[in-house]
């Protein structure tokens, strides 16, 4: 009998990386601007996605790639604003992967798609460790986690390009402060942009949907140059 | 619980690379874990130990090693994090471990560098 030690070398998480840069080839050749949606269940990922859509779909083609646990309730709910929305969770998965947004990917238009909105699943934790071959990263926070929620999930703070501190209208209901969520995340990540939201503060959700389209229009430059 | 599909994918690539290699058996497999993952290494090893009793790696013995990341400050400093989760006779596992360290050559933050590893580094088998 032989004994043989056989090196592998095999690293699972990278090869999620590989095929995340495949997806984003992809989505570059299409000119699609995507955004991963990253935070907890209640947070208002779908909200956000919501409005970006009543806000922005005038001016850009979107779509959407509902992840979130049972990701049909919520894909009905964009579905109703009149986007390609595709559900990709059946509410086993605790994050979306590279592999998920592959599939996905397949059944989407994309040389008719200007910005691709996908909604991960709600949790703060493993969503950090997969890349999907998005642009942007964005964390979406709700001052009702508790204001100390972003100390408390330092990777994905880390590995954000935007931190959203949402709800702030219900700050002082809850005992938050959204200006120490913020300094938090700008601790963590002190290049990214932090913007204080809320839906009953139209001004504030303009920031998001000026700071997304001016993203879309400068990818759009950059793949006719 | 993600580290059941990352423990079937792990599975997966032994057993390909078992067959290839034209194994009779597998011994061991040695995977690495990087301390910045959100992995928990317990219940990867508990997902293995289930997964592998109705293949050839029955029997296999598992290997868990740590991957620290390695601080590196602008100034040129960098040293092993690992030092950095034993303190005294305390193991501290807290993923903050690694942020907001002080450089104790110039006083500037590190930066982690590595420990986003999940990688089946070997596998021991009879030919
Ligand atoms: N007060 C307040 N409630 C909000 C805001 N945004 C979303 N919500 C509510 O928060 C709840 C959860 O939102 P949802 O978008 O489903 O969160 P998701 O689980 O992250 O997708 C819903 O009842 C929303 O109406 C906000 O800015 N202020
Ligand atoms: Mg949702
Ligand atoms: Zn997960
Ligand atoms: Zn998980
Ligand atoms: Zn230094």
């Amino acid at each position: 009998m032989l004994m043989h030690v056989i090196n592998v070398g095999h690293d699972v998480l990278k090869a999620n990386d590989k095929l995340a840069a495949r997806n984003k080839k992809l989505l570059d050749k299409n000119g699609v601007l995507a955004i991963n949606f990253m935070g907890a269940i209640g947070s208002g990922k779908t909200t956000i996605i919501e409005k970006t859509v009543e806000n922005l779909g005038s001016k850009y083609r979107l779509a959407v790639i509902a992840g979130d646990v049972v990701a049909d309730m919520d894909a009905g709910r964009i579905a109703k604003l009149g986007v390609t929305t595709i559900p990709v969770n059946t509410g086993r998965e605790c994050h979306l992967d590279a592999k998920l947004v592959e599939k996905a990917l397949k059944s989407i238009d994309l040389k008719n798609v200007d910005i691709l909105l996908m909604e991960n699943v709600g949790n703060l934790i493993c969503p950090a460790d997969y890349k999907l071959g998005e642009h942007l990263r964005v964390v979406v926070v709700s001052v009702t986690e508790g204001d100390d929620i972003v100390l408390k999930h330092p990777m994905i703070f880390k590995h954000t390009d935007i931190a959203i501190i949402h709800k702030k209208d219900l700050a002082e209901a809850v005992f938050a402060s959204a200006e120490k969520m913020e300094d938090d995340a700008k601790h963590l990540n002190p290049d990214i942009p932090v913007l204080k939201t809320s839906i009953h503060d139209a001004e504030s959700m303009d920031k998001w949907f000026s700071t997304i389209s001016s993203m879309a229009d400068q990818l759009k430059q950059e793949n006719k140059d | 619980m993600h580290e059941y599909s990352l423990a079937c994918e792990i599975m997966d690539n032994v057993i390909s690379v078992a067959e290839e290699n034209t194994a009779k058996g597998v011994n061991s497999i040695t995977l690495g874990v990087g301390r910045l993952t959100h992995v928990n290494p317990d219940q990867i090893m508990f997902c293995l130990e289930t997964l592998k009793e109705d293949n050839i790696a029955k029997g296999a013995e598992i290997i868990i090693n740590e991957i620290y990341p390695e601080m590196q400050c602008e100034c040129g400093f960098c040293e092993d994090a690992k030092k950095l989760c034993f303190v005294d006779d305390e193991i501290i596992d807290d993923i903050r471990t690694f942020l907001d360290v002080q450089c104790p050559q110039c006083g500037q933050t590190m930066h982690a560098s590595g420990g986003h590893e999940l990688v089946i580094e070997s596998i021991d088998i009879e030919q």
